[in-house]
């Protein structure tokens, strides 16, 4: 069985674009649009690994990631977060609340396969 | 006296805890403690720590341990991290066919 | 779904994050910035940023790059949003705009790179000297060092579980790098009973592994891990060099543990410096049983992925016409039901009218609903103005503060779109003609800053847009000269005032002496008259010299549904538009004295009498009883004289055909739930015929009174 992944980024093409990559790798995908729908889409259901991006409305990242630290059927699944070279302090912040992988924003599509790869393969 | 304890599916961090419990648990019941890995269809880090653990423990307590009937995934988790000679897995004969 | 499609989203994507920034921009030039103001300013620049990349659109990336940089500080606080920031930040959102607009033009973007722009936005970002620039050098070919044999010390912090990485992921992400010689484990540190917590990560490795990939693309595979944990990678020759290093951190009993690993490994820690090349451990060891490792690869990674799953968002773009067509068909339900629920009266069958009357309750429900979805606010025509205020006036040296309210007023989408291009004329034409230059303010005692209002209600089913300005004021005797002179009217003419303004919408009228290029570009008033006109609109205006004009632009509500209420004249019925009708009264026996207008007075005011079956040239004998339904539109009222009162009736109106649209007193049709035809009433046209005879009717009474004289030129 595919493994999957959900996608929470406010960019509808960005998701779209790295759902593509994604599914073309053989991994499962569903999307949210920010921290607030990416909670609802965890009914439940087995989630692999999370791809995040930080500067969110609604909701953002961190807080989005802190809910799902303490959601104790999500909590050790794998975050990736998307960020920009400029927001260090996000990435503190970020930390603290427990995502330790990052990827840079903008990205070639390869660049978050690969790092999406590294920790869990499809 | 002696008892096997067959692990399920899923053996992940998310049941690592739990999977704890139920073996030493197990382990104090008993003299003698197999464990049937013939389910088990997703296995990570965190399982193979817990047998490594539940090993050093049976030695501690000088019980005996066997792994047996392990399935593909568990076997290619041993393997590639190189844990085969470290854990007391039993190749049973009958096993072999199944 | 393919890229292309999700090109397109960014591209849709971009303009709104474009506009949203915009109007921020203009915005906080008023007001005080919030941070969620900064924070979306922020985000349009990132996620056009991010996404750009992913299509490889570089050149945006990098421009982007540097605008994110600075509105980034804006964000931290470490930059305040100046005037003249927001002027750049401003330039830089037509930029992107119009690289957006050459997207697949490489060679173009390239050249819009070279753009002083990027200076002034360096300029601003230099405190914090980010100097990373954008892009994906990781993508970089793998450097070709050749096949070779690494040492692997991987010893990961205990939390790496915890955070969802897995060691045994990272081993499976290596084979696909290469091959693993002997992987050693280093257990000493699983505690005992309990102290093992599960969920901590105990294990640590030492392996010889076999690859070509460069020592940098080994490191980043544990790119994740790498900060907590200490791994190091090194060619099996460079080893033992780095010992000391490799185990500065660790304590003595692990130091003894890896010591043990790498003898076991074929290495000796003690070989300082001395290449001692030990050649790989016979890959017979147990460890790495190829041919069940071959026969356990994981099963997964099929292609057959389910498809994909619709993308979720809050707005749904619809085709206007399909949008038509529904509203079109449930005109068509309106009437079913309509006559459904007559049937049923008519039937007496209490329970099949009450559900005939639940059925209209909900279609009315659908009704709403769906012409609702026609509606947009009109903040999106207004929200371009600030930057033409803006603008124009830096131009025109002249000081302009734009004040928008009621921009959530909705209207109909299709008349949105038409109104941009006429209001945007009057406005520049407050700025050029109204509003005077600082020096004539001043001088006038007014302050040196004009303002220019922006405003929309709804007014008894209208919207009513209004623009105006505190300038100087309409000259009437101006106006009126240069009609004259033009000969539009004859000289001698006495018009009210509000005819004398409305000459400057006259085709060719142009009273500013200085003609600049902000306005007079040859495109009239007229042609702002004409636009407002096809939307079945009107223009009045208001003014007083040294004080200021208002342009006052009256709209109807909706093209399609209306209530209508229904009045009968003789066995004619007629719908009279519901927002338009103030009250109902009964007609005083003595009021109508055979002409077809005349007045009432109803409290004390004078109200025009319109006799529809006089005007309307029915011939149908009056009825005993006769009714007056006073309407309104804008400022005017009049009474119209029927005999019949019906009740509310909704309506959808069905345009007249070719032949009739020179009709001015009906302004369209309709089929009644019984079948019948009935004309739907033009209460504007009907209004202004009331009160324009009156006023004529007034006049010639004056006028005959003094001398005899030709009719007003009316």
């Amino acid at each position: 069985m595919a493994k999957t992944i959900l996608i929470v980024d406010d960019s509808a093409s960005l998701r779209q674009v790295v759902k593509i990559a994604l599914m073309d790798a053989g991994y499962d995908v569903i999307e949210a649009g920010n921290g607030q729908e990416g909670l609802q889409k965890l009914d439940g259901r087995k989630i692999h690994l999370i791809v995040s991006d930080v500067n969110m409305p609604v909701m953002d990242g961190i807080t989005f990631l802190k809910n799902v630290k303490q959601h104790a059927s999500y909590k050790f699944t794998p975050v990736i977060m998307l960020t920009t070279e400029t927001s260090d302090e996000k990435k503190k912040a970020g930390q603290q609340a427990g995502a330790k992988a990052w990827v840079v924003k903008p990205f070639q599509p390869p660049i978050l396969l690969s790092a999406i790869s590294k920790l869990i393969l499809p | 006296m002696s008892s096997t304890i067959k692990l399920d599916e899923e053996c992940t961090i998310y049941q690592a805890a739990q999977l704890r419990q139920q073996l030493a648990d197990a382990l104090m019941a008993s003299d003698s403690l197999t464990v049937d890995l013939s389910a088990v269809g997703e296995m990570d880090s965190s399982a193979a720590q817990v047998l490594l653990w539940l090993h050093s423990e049976a030695t501690r307590l000088q019980k005996t341990l066997a792994l047996v009937q392990l399935s593909a995934a568990a076997r290619e988790l041993f393997t590639m991290l190189g844990l085969l000679i470290y854990l007391p897995i039993v190749e049973e004969e009958a096993g072999h066919e199944s | 779904m393919n890229l292309d499609a999700a090109k397109q989203t960014f591209l849709e994507e971009a303009r709104e994050l474009l506009e949203d920034m915009e109007r921020i921009l203009l915005d906080v030039e008023a007001t005080d910035t919030t941070d969620e103001q900064l924070n979306a300013l922020f985000r349009a620049m990132h996620t056009i940023k991010g996404s750009a990349g992913l299509f490889g659109m570089d050149e945006i990336v990098h421009f982007t790059h540097e605008a994110e940089n600075v509105v980034d500080l804006l964000r931290s606080g470490h930059l305040a949003l100046s005037e003249d920031l927001s002027g750049l930040l401003l330039r830089c959102h037509d930029h992107v705009k119009a690289m957006l607009a050459v997207v697949d033009d490489k060679a173009t973007q390239q050249e819009m790179l070279q753009t002083s722009l990027l200076d002034e936005l360096r300029h601003y970002a230099q405190p914090a000297a980010v100097d990373e620039p954008a892009g994906s050098s990781q993508a970089s070919a793998p450097e070709q060092g050749g096949l070779r044999d690494w040492v692997m010390s991987l010893r990961f912090n205990e939390d790496v579980l915890r955070n969802g990485m897995d060691p045994s992921a990272f081993f499976r992400y290596l084979r696909l790098l290469g091959e693993f010689l002997v992987v050693q484990p280093v257990l000493c540190r699983l505690p005992q009973a309990e102290r093992f917590d599960p969920e901590s990560c105990y294990l640590r490795f030492e392996l010889l592994f076999s690859s070509d990939a460069s020592q940098q693309m080994l490191l980043d595979v544990f790119e994740f891990v790498r900060e907590d944990s200490q791994i190091h990678i090194f060619p099996v020759g460079e080893a033992a060099a780095h010992w000391p290093q490799l185990i500065a951190d660790a304590d003595e009993a692990e130091q003894a543990a890896v010591r043990q690993a790498w003898l076991a490994l074929g290495l000796d820690p003690d070989a300082t410096a001395e290449p001692e090349p030990a050649p790989p451990a016979k890959a017979a060891d147990k460890a790495s049983d190829k041919a069940s490792e071959k026969a356990d690869k994981p099963a997964t990674g099929a292609a057959e992925a389910k498809p994909p799953r619709a993308s979720e968002s809050r707005f749904i773009k619809v085709e206007a016409a399909k949008l038509d067509s529904l509203i079109n068909l449930i005109g068509e339900l309106v009437i079913a039901g309509a006559a459904a629920n007559l049937m049923a009266r008519r039937s007496a069958q209490s329970a099949l009218v009450e559900s005939t009357i639940a059925i209209a309750n909900l279609i009315e429900q659908i009704r709403a609903g769906t012409l609702s979805m026609r509606m947009v606010q009109i903040g999106e025509i207004f929200s371009r103005f600030p930057r033409v205020v803006r603008d124009v006036s830096k131009e025109l040296g002249k000081s302009i503060q734009l004040n928008v309210s009621g921009a959530d007023t909705e209207l109909d989408k299709s008349m949105v779109d038409k109104l941009g291009d006429p209001l945007m004329h009057i406005v520049r034409n407050a700025m050029d003609h109204g509003i005077e230059s600082s020096e004539a303010r001043l001088a006038a005692g007014k302050p040196a800053e004009g303002n220019v209002w922006l405003n929309a209600y709804h007014e008894s089913g209208s919207v009513v847009i209004e623009v105006a300005d505190d300038g100087a004021g309409l000259r009437k005797d101006k106006i009126l000269a240069k009609a004259v002179a033009n000969g539009l009217v004859p000289a001698d003419s006495v018009l009210p005032d509000g005819d004398i303004y409305k000459l400057i919408f006259e085709p060719g009228f142009s009273t500013a002496e200085q003609v600049t290029n902000i306005s007079g570009r040859g495109v009239g008033m007229d042609v702002v008259r004409r636009s407002i006109e096809q939307l079945r609109g009107t223009i009045d205006i208001d003014s007083a010299v040294g004080e200021g004009t208002t342009f006052r632009i009256r709209l109807p509500l909706t093209l399609a549904i209306i209530d209508g209420f229904l009045v009968s004249v003789g066995n004619a019925t007629f719908v009279i538009p519901l927002e338009t009708v103030i009250e109902c009264i009964e007609l005083p026996p003595d009021a109508l004295q055979g002409d077809a207008h005349n007045c009432l007075n109803l409290r004390g005011e004078v109200l025009p009498l319109l006799g529809l079956n006089r005007f309307l040239e029915l011939g149908q004998p009056h009825a005993k009883r006769q009714n007056v339904v006073v309407v309104r539109y804008g400022d005017s009222k009049a009474g119209l004289v029927v005999d019949e009162l019906l009740g509310e009736f909704q309506t959808v109106i069905k345009p007249l055909g070719n032949l009739f649209r020179h009709l001015r007193a009906i302004s369209g049709s309709t089929i009644l739930g019984s079948g019948e035809v009935a004309l739907i009433l033009d209460v504007p046209s009907l209004i202004h015929f009331a009160t324009s005879q009156e006023a004529e009717r007034f006049a010639s009474h004056a006028e005959h009174a003094q001398q005899r004289g030709g009719h007003g030129n009316h």
